[in-house]
């Protein structure tokens, strides 16, 4: 568990300040799941080939298992817990909608993945959303339904910017 | 008469729907004043329903069905009942359980056989409650029970406008006995069976609140990671335990078994340490083991003398008789003739294996898991460690993906072996990527020949011989029946529906030194390969149309499947191709293929491709799926799972694994790749209409995809790809 004697780095996690104390080698996947018990990230290859260990940082979607602590510290992420811990982003609304997830495993990587898309790109065709989430697998196969709920998203974005 | 792997487990378990009645609990009111009606529901005094759920979800939305199944019979909305997970100790409070003969499909998952098994069952449990509430609430208002209904979660009493949520009558309804035969709702006037149904459990999962094994945490649990010796490997190993010990976090090095655990205080910790071991084996004498010797063994075992009957402790290869009719036809008869090769595969399930045990000093084993079989691996922890099976329980986990590789108990028993060593102390084992690629329960090769004759449109002679290592050998699911082998491992191969008159279809097998497992579709995926590729080379060797030399040959089959799955596959392979545009031009480098199968004997499904060939690469454009799986519980439920399997199937025409020296040598997703979203193709789902029971639908596509593609690739560019992975031929 954090120490909060001497603990050497700190994070900042879903708007809350951590302080934690590890091996700065330490991927930030395993403080968030063994430290500070945020679970929405996954395991899935350590690598950053699979996405599904996705965490947010501002509007920019980052693999977990490939940032170490010590580059991590100081800065400040959001994880699947701290979108809206009632469901009610726009991604996650259309999510729902469109009945995406099976496993689930993947879906905070598919997810988040898709709020960074959408930040820097609010309406991207069919050929930007394949090339944007081509970094988070899915072995359930729910990608069509991910094609219908990344547009989806964000037509409910464009309704949340406008106010209706 | 068939008798399949799927339908034994029916068959022991379908005798199970009674217990499901006679199993109230005496306990009467509990804390909270929750009332159970019966050991699967009980109602609080809110009114809200509380299901038990026996069924575990591992994507394909069970705990969906069993919602839509319950709320159907107390008319509530499925989302609103409060669903409760249960551990095998619950289990145990299932009276004569224990003494019956093992039901083992509760909390099970597998086979595609969720929703039949739970389709009668839990729409009979939840009517029975309705009865009581209903009978509760007569009794109170003095009313004839025929004139009270239940509506949105009340009893109503229609002339009187007198009603009472399920909440106010539950205390009374409690002391009522359970009916034993309550009437379903019928057909007719079913609104949540057949109606699309968003996932009960969607929010949880957008919201990071589904929790899976790997997420449990428990007070002051450690993590643990193994170093495994290749295939082959002999004697203890030698590891460095003070290059493991130097890395931060780690607590313990021993070894346990012929493996080497490394245990800390982080998952990271763990598997650092692991890898810092150098753990090393002895391969003795042993032959090196690759799986490219091992797969031209199975080629040549295609050639193997014919045998008497099946024996499973033989090691003489050879060729056991399945299915026959007529005259045996002979290989130098065949007018067509063709091999066909599948590769191991790997599951590489998202979530990989893990396992979290405490034992707590006094001999009492915990176990919290994402397992297919939690009763089995219970079971297969007593024996292993000579536990008592009352000291054991196993709190089962969703799962992030399954497909068959949880069914397999290894991961646990490994974890419980840990844990045993750090008595009182819980830990969690951690599989990496390259763990659960290289110590998988594969999905085993096969090699196929087949031959056939042709008259007038018209299958006349038939041959396939089918060379795949046995699966259920290793399992030992059989028992005493192990002349059943052949006819599994040959499933999709003997019962071809399109029949012959001379029909010969025979298994060999070959001892296997790799671990085998179930693989979504099992071996019905590699023999319908073979099958329908081998339809596709007849219709043209024919002359005909692909659609209407299937058709033609189905009518009047002489088969072994069924004669309703007959009707089923033609039904959905018109739908499909109808639905495909079947017959229209395409333009130069695309090409169209069509392939269906009978799945098990129950559901039918047919698939059309749709791919572009450009050059030495090909793309899957579009696949059209029509299915007919009996009466659809949850629609959108159903186009998912079809959607996956698709899915699944595609992944498989790239993906291989192979050995050498014993290890696997795929580590990751970039070498063994599965689908990514750009590749996925336009998908359409066709479920066709009906009024029988549900037959089951999750792996049943899978077998469709390869056959259908290969059969499109021939169309697009005229090379016929007869080996998986997929590889086309540049020309000139």
């Amino acid at each position: 568990m954090s120490d909060e004697r001497e603990s050497p780095f700190e994070l900042v996690v879903d708007g809350r300040r951590y302080p934690v104390d590890a091996d700065p080698e330490t991927p930030l996947l395993w403080v968030l799941r063994d430290r500070l018990g945020k679970t929405g990230p996954k395991y899935g290859c350590g690598l950053g080939v699979c996405g599904a260990c996705t965490v947010l940082e501002g509007d920019t979607a980052v693999r977990s298992c490939r940032l170490s602590l010590g580059e991590a510290a100081g800065r400040s992420f959001v994880t699947l817990e701290g979108l809206d811990p009632r469901g009610e982003h726009p991604v996650q609304r259309a999510w729902l909608e469109e009945d995406v997830s099976q496993c689930g495993y993947c879906q905070g990587g598919m997810i988040l993945e898709t709020v960074a898309l959408l930040a820097r790109n609010p309406h991207p065709t069919d050929d930007e959303i394949a090339a944007g989430l081509y970094g988070v697998l899915c072995r359930c196969g729910t990608y069509a339904r991910v094609i219908r709920a990344v547009r989806r998203a964000a037509e409910l974005s464009d309704r949340t910017r406008s106010g209706s | 008469m068939s008798l399949s792997r799927r339908e034994l487990l029916i068959s022991s378990t379908l005798a199970g729907a009674a217990f499901v009645l006679r199993c109230r609990r005496s306990d009467d009111a509990e804390a909270g004043g929750r009332q159970p009606l019966s050991f699967w529901l009980a109602v609080h005094p809110d009114g809200a329903v509380e299901l038990r759920l026996s069924k575990l979800e591992m994507g394909q939305g069970s705990w969906t069905v069993l919602a839509v199944l319950a709320a159907e019979e107390l008319a509530v909305d499925p989302s609103e009942l409060r669903r409760v997970e249960m551990s095998t100790d619950d289990l145990r409070e299932v009276p004569a359980f224990e003494a019956r003969a093992r039901p083992d499909n509760l909390l099970e998952a597998g086979s595609s056989l969720g929703v039949t098994l739970s389709w009668l069952p839990v729409r009979t449990a939840a009517a029975a409650a309705r009865e009581m509430l209903i009978a509760a609430a007569a009794a109170k208002w003095r009313v004839p029970v025929t004139e009270c209904r239940v509506r949105a979660g009340r009893v109503e009493h229609t002339s009187s406008g007198r009603a009472a949520h399920y909440g106010e009558l539950a205390a009374d309804a409690a002391l009522l006995p359970v009916p034993a035969a309550p009437r379903l709702t019928p057909r007719a006037e079913l609104v949540h069976i057949g109606r699309p149904t968003r996932r009960v459990d969607g929010r949880d999962v957008v919201t990071a609140k589904a929790r899976f094994g790997c997420d449990v945490r428990l007070p002051d649990q450690l993590y643990a990671a193994l170093a495994r010796p290749p295939l082959g490997a002999t004697g203890a190993p030698r590891f460095d335990p003070a290059a493991a010990r130097a890395v931060p976090g780690v607590t313990g090095v021993f070894p346990v078994e012929r493996a080497v655990a490394v245990v800390g205080e982080t998952s990271w910790a763990a598997l650092q340490g692991r890898d810092r071991l150098a753990a090393a084996w002895d391969t003795g004498d042993s032959p090196r083991i690759s799986s490219a010797a091992f797969e031209r063994e199975l080629e040549r075992a295609l050639d193997a003398p014919a045998a008497d009957r099946y024996d499973p402790r033989s090691a003489v290869v050879g060729a056991v008789e399945v299915a026959s009719r007529g005259r045996a036809p002979a290989w130098s008869d065949a007018e067509v003739e063709a091999r066909y090769a599948t590769p191991f595969q790997a599951h590489a399930t998202m979530e990989p294996p893990n396992a979290l045990v405490r034992f707590d000093g006094a001999g009492r084993c915990e176990v919290w898991t994402g397992t297919q079989w939690p009763q089995r691996t219970r079971r297969a922890i007593a024996r292993k460690f000579a536990l008592d099976m009352d000291r054991i329980v196993i709190y089962p986990q969703r799962l992030g993906g399954s497909f068959g590789r949880k069914e397999a108990p290894d991961f646990v028993l490994e974890a419980v072996a840990v844990g045993r060593e750090l008595n009182g102390t819980p830990v969690q084992l951690l599989w990496s990527r390259a763990d659960d690629l290289g110590h998988d329960h594969y999905h085993p090769p096969s090699r196929h020949r087949l031959a056939a004759r042709l008259r007038d449109g018209r299958i006349t002679a038939w041959r396939h011989r089918v060379a795949s290592p046995s699966i259920e050998k290793q399992w030992e699911l059989l028992g005493r029946k192990p002349w059943l082998i052949p006819r599994f491992e040959s499933a999709g191969a003997w019962e071809q529906p399109y029949g012959a008159a001379d029909l010969l279809v025979e298994y060999v097998d070959l001892p296997c030194p790799y671990p085998l497992g179930f693989w979504r579709g099992i071996e019905i995926v590699s023999n319908v390969f073979a099958v329908e590729s081998f339809v596709d080379e007849l219709a043209r060797a024919a002359k005909r149309d692909a659609l209407d030399f299937r058709l033609q040959n189905l009518a009047g089959a002489v088969t072994d499947a069924p004669p309703f799955a007959i009707s089923r596959l033609g039904a959905v392979l018109k739908l499909a191709a109808e639905r495909a545009g079947w017959g229209s031009p395409l333009p130069a480098g695309r090409g169209r293929g069509l392939a269906g199968l009978v799945f098990d004997g129950r559901s039918a499904c047919a698939t059309v491709a749709e791919v572009t060939v450009t050059g030495g690469a090909f793309r899957v454009d579009r696949l059209v799926c029509a299915i007919d799986c009996g009466t659809v519980v949850n629609p959108l439920g159903l186009a998912g799972n079809v959607e996956s399997a698709l899915v699944w199937g595609l992944s498989a025409l790239e993906s291989e694994i192979t050995f050498v020296d014993g290890r696997a040598e795929q580590t990751s997703h970039l070498d063994y790749p599965i689908l990514r979203l750009p590749q996925m193709p336009a998908v359409e789902v066709i479920q066709a209409p009906s009024d029988e029971p549900p037959s089951g639908a999750g792996e049943i596509p899978v077998p469709t995809v390869a056959p259908a593609v290969a059969n499109a690739i021939f169309d697009a560019c005229g090379q016929r790809l007869r080996r998986l992975p997929f590889r086309i031929e540049e020309r000139a």
